[in-house]
């Protein structure tokens, strides 16, 4: 999966389809008016370009926040802090509409940029039961980068469309032995006050995969004054 | 202190005023005259400009129009530079005590300014002191020769503020030791803040609010946060959720205002508790975060977030650096908030191309419809506007370097912080008058900037913004339009094809001014050659055409990019602009006395050929100016404005856009408000 995945990115494999525009902006008057793709960027319009997961650590919130990378955003209760190695080129942050970075049915939040590193540092939400654990099963579930667009505006229809065009491509989930190993490497699951203690966790994870961004990772892990 | 109505007691000229302005009893017998001296020679009619401010090194002149003052040609009289005085002040202390050492005796010419121009000084005034933005000075010319103002004298100072401001060099450190704390209140409410070190002793002070970009970190603009406290303002930068978008971060922008507010008392040991002036609020933003707070501001608007602590009218200013636009109008716009853009020709992330509405981050600026000032860097990238990566994420020829892009930076968030948050009306040169006429040194002469400027609307006769009349023929303001032009087109501000090649076929080429349908800025753009010579003529309505209470005629210029006439030029272009009045006399100045229209800047991509986005420049020219030297103009009756193109005029040929043309009228507020026109009120 590794292998075929970054093959994915480096080759630029992709069909024209997957350069459309977002296809949740529906039929527009202007050819011009709903597109959000800059110049240059339909090199990096493809699925793919995860190829490898780092780490993974279940966590539980004792206080939901909000999941502002969708559109419906809905309440974080629980989920994975993850570490994934990607292309750095897809990863790269702009001002511009960037892809999208999806598992599964879901979008990621990005807690880093993988400057330097090409390893971002992300939370994958995913409901939890004590009957059932996790909703989402790594182990089956895809990770890919897929059509820029601002995740605010993606929906749970754009997700749908993006899984399909992915699935075409042959963009599947790790192997079980990477997710096994990863899940080991992250531990316990995290009890956590709330999305602040979230993301403070998340920095320490930047400092030990991506210290090219330790700089950010400082910069989150200041010291806390009468916090919310 | 509202204006007095100076019409009534003015003559033809509303310039060469007479008022009562003091109570001393020798004033109090005959008024105190009160007109414009302070300012710079120029090198055409009409051969010197009245000015409000001027830079520290800068020679301060005096010009003495014989025609306004012909009781004095032949007098000997001294002139006194004074420290400014309210008139409350003069009228208790007449005592004249120039600020040089001793007055000048000066004998008052005959026949023209130009024969009436004297040096003031060669830029020895002292500049400010403590954390003030200018220094206010008032000139006198003492015609009794008794030291002392009277009823006979001449005075360009006073009511409405000083004569003349000596400016602080604006990239310059304030007076203050600045402090900078990180510290956050949880997620996404990571802080970087700076104020001064005294702030213990100096009360309230503005809050000034920095909202990165995307990719970027809230720890990257302490280049701007030290400046701006030294200064005296707090300046706090925050962590911005702009990896979902724009809209996001805006509500970023507003939780991290609330929480500064909420935990005052508690961050930096309560240092600033008591001492933020949530009342006079401005809000940086820098791409995704640039048009995150105009979206913060437009849920103020329409009620989308609510704040224990403030609402929109605490915001005097929002300003975008370099911002997206992927927010449409209806949800993403400045309204009548004073509004400033700062944008670089050689971005290469929000590139300013006509390839994506995203990046035409000039939407901005159309879309706000307050005060308004826009200031364009040929050779600016995105990544210099902050302090992090060293990444300038740029393309194109003569990059700016990073040191003087943060010079630019500091000298003019300094000016607008002046401006907007305290009300120093001498800051307003930096974006009333042409880059050409006014600006801080950049560290490299070579550099080039454009600005835009328009007062709020209240202030604005506007003769035709080109908006709502679809006809040639017809102005905004309902007039009739007459014009030879070749080439000439009406239309929507947008380039259509997405690409900067010349074709005939899309006249507006390198307009990248309405990035959505919904965004409607139109103009007009025209071409003139040697043997065929442009003119372009507004008609005034009767209602309007006595402009003697009228401060300035503005308008806004672009060259047309990669057009063959353009690329022929190869250079500035200027022209003429003409007053006629209804009994056929005329007055024309021409546009290279304040500034000329440039090439756009030589990048290339998006087609063939070099140019990038056309650049506007608003050319302000005060009325009066039409009229100088006893010129044969009733401004009481203007009958048409008239732009002129051609050899006779300036540049030979050229293929230029022209919008927004209007008069700009008296302030109706204060002297002590931001109105633009303090200074020209005087007139």
């Amino acid at each position: 999966m590794r292998t075929f995945l970054a093959g994915l990115a480096l080759l630029g494999l992709g069909s024209p389809a997957l350069t459309a525009p977002d296809p949740g902006t529906g039929p527009r008057a202007d050819p011009r008016a709903d597109s959000e793709t800059a110049p240059g960027q339909e090199a990096v319009a493809r699925p793919g370009g995860v190829a490898e997961l780092l780490f993974a650590r279940p966590f539980h919130l004792d206080e939901p926040y909000r999941h502002t990378w969708r559109a419906e955003q809905p309440l974080v209760h629980s989920g994975y802090l993850l570490v994934l190695e990607v292309d750095e080129g897809l990863a790269r942050p702009r001002q511009t509409a960037e892809p999208v970075l999806f598992a599964g049915r879901q979008t990621l939040e990005r807690i880093n940029t993988g400057r330097g590193s090409g390893r971002l540092v992300v939370v994958l939400p995913s409901a939890w039961s004590t009957e059932q654990g996790f909703e989402v099963d790594l182990a089956e579930t895809a990770f890919w980068f897929g059509t820029p667009a601002l995740p605010e505006r993606v929906d749970a229809a754009h997700i749908a469309k993006e899984a399909k065009l992915a699935l075409e491509l042959g963009v599947g989930a790790f192997e079980p032995e990477a997710v096994k190993q990863a899940l080991a490497r992250g531990g316990l699951a995290l009890e956590l006050r709330d999305s602040g203690e979230l993301r403070r966790a998340a920095a320490g994870r930047i400092l030990e995969f991506a210290p090219a961004e330790e700089e950010l990772a400082r910069s989150i892990l200041v010291p806390l004054v009468r916090p919310r | 202190m509202p204006l007095a109505p100076p019409a009534a007691r003015c003559g033809r000229l509303a310039f060469a005023c007479v008022l009562t302005l003091f109570a001393t009893p020798a004033a109090a017998q005959s008024p105190t005259r009160r007109i414009e001296l302070a300012g710079e020679s120029l090198p055409g009619f009409p051969h010197f400009q009245y000015v409000r401010s001027f830079l520290p090194d800068n020679p301060v002149e005096i010009g003495i129009d014989p025609h306004e003052l012909p009781h004095l040609v032949g007098s000997e009289v001294d002139v006194y530079v004074v420290a400014a005085r309210t008139p409350l002040e003069w009228s208790s202390q007449p005592e004249l005590i120039d600020v040089r050492g001793q007055p000048q005796r000066i004998e008052i010419a005959p026949r023209t300014i130009v024969d009436n121009r004297t040096s003031l000084d060669p830029g020895t005034l002292p500049g400010p002191e403590g954390q003030a933005f200018a220094a206010g000075y008032d000139i006198v010319l003492d015609v009794d020769l008794d030291g002392e103002l009277g009823a006979v004298d001449v005075l360009d100072g006073g009511r409405g503020g000083p004569g003349f401001f000596v400016v602080r060099q604006p990239f310059l450190p304030g007076p203050h030791e600045s402090v900078e704390i990180t510290y956050s209140g949880g997620s996404l409410l990571a802080q970087n803040t700076f104020y001064p070190a005294d702030i213990a002793e100096l009360g309230e002070l503005p809050l000034i609010v920095i909202s990165h970009g995307n990719g970027h970190e809230y720890t990257w603009y302490d280049h701007l946060g030290r400046h701006l406290a030294s200064h005296g303002f707090i300046v706090m930068s925050h962590e911005n959720n702009t990896g979902p978008g724009p809209n996001a971060a805006s509500l970023t922008t507003l939780t991290n205002i609330d929480y500064l507010m909420d935990a005052q008392g508690d961050i930096a040991d309560g240092a600033l508790d008591g001492h933020i002036d949530i009342h006079r609020m401005a809000w940086i933003g820098h791409s995704r975060g640039g048009e995150g707070v105009v979206r913060a501001y437009t849920r103020l608007l329409l009620d989308q977030y609510s704040s224990p602590h403030f609402d929109e009218d605490d915001v005097r200013l929002v300003s975008s650096m370099a911002p997206t636009v992927f927010l449409k109008p209806v949800g993403s716009f400045p309204g009548d908030v004073n509004y400033h853009l700062l944008f670089g020709s050689a971005d290469s992330d929000v590139t300013g191309g006509a390839d994506s509405p995203v990046v035409q981050a000039f939407t901005y600026y159309e879309r706000a419809s307050g005060a308004k000032q826009l200031t364009y860097m040929q050779g600016l990238g995105h990544g210099w506007m902050h302090n992090g990566l060293n990444e300038c994420f740029c393309e194109g020829p003569d990059i700016v370097k990073r040191g003087h892009a943060h010079r630019i930076q500091r000298a003019y968030y300094l000016a607008l912080a002046s401006l907007y948050l305290r009300d120093e009306v001498s800051a307003l040169d930096f974006f009333e008058r042409t880059f050409e006429d006014f600006h801080p040194p950049t560290g490299l002469d070579t550099h080039v900037l454009t600005t835009e400027y328009r007062p709020a609307p209240e202030e604005l006769f506007v003769l035709d913004d080109f908006e709502t009349e679809p006809s040639v023929a017809l102005s905004s303001a309902g007039t009739s339009v007459v014009y030879e032009a070749l080439n000439l087109v009406e239309g929507r501000f947008e380039d259509v094809d997405g690409k900067f090649k010349w074709k005939d076929e899309w006249p507006m080429n390198g307009m990248t001014r309405s990035a959505y349908s919904e965004d409607s800025q139109h103009g007009v753009v025209f071409d003139f050659e040697p043997e065929a010579p442009a003119t372009f003529e507004v008609r005034l309505p009767k209602s309007e055409r006595d402009l003697t209470d009228d401060v300035a005629l503005l308008f806004r210029a672009c060259q047309g990019t990669r057009h063959p006439i353009t690329d022929l030029v190869d250079g500035r272009i200027t022209f003429g602009v003409t007053l006629r009045d209804t009994a056929g006399a005329s007055s024309t100045i021409l546009t290279d006395n304040y500034g000329s229209l440039t090439r756009p800047y030589l990048r290339d991509g998006l087609g063939a050929g070099v140019g990038w986005a056309n650049e506007f420049m608003t050319i302000r020219i005060p009325l009066a100016d039409f009229g100088r030297d006893g010129a044969r103009l009733d401004l009481q009756s203007i009958e048409a404005v008239r732009f002129e193109f051609g050899p006779r005029h300036g540049s030979e040929r050229g293929r230029v856009g022209l919008d927004d043309i209007a008069i700009q009228r008296r302030a109706a507020k204060s002297d002590v408000s931001i109105a633009p026109n303090t200074k020209a009120v005087q007139r």
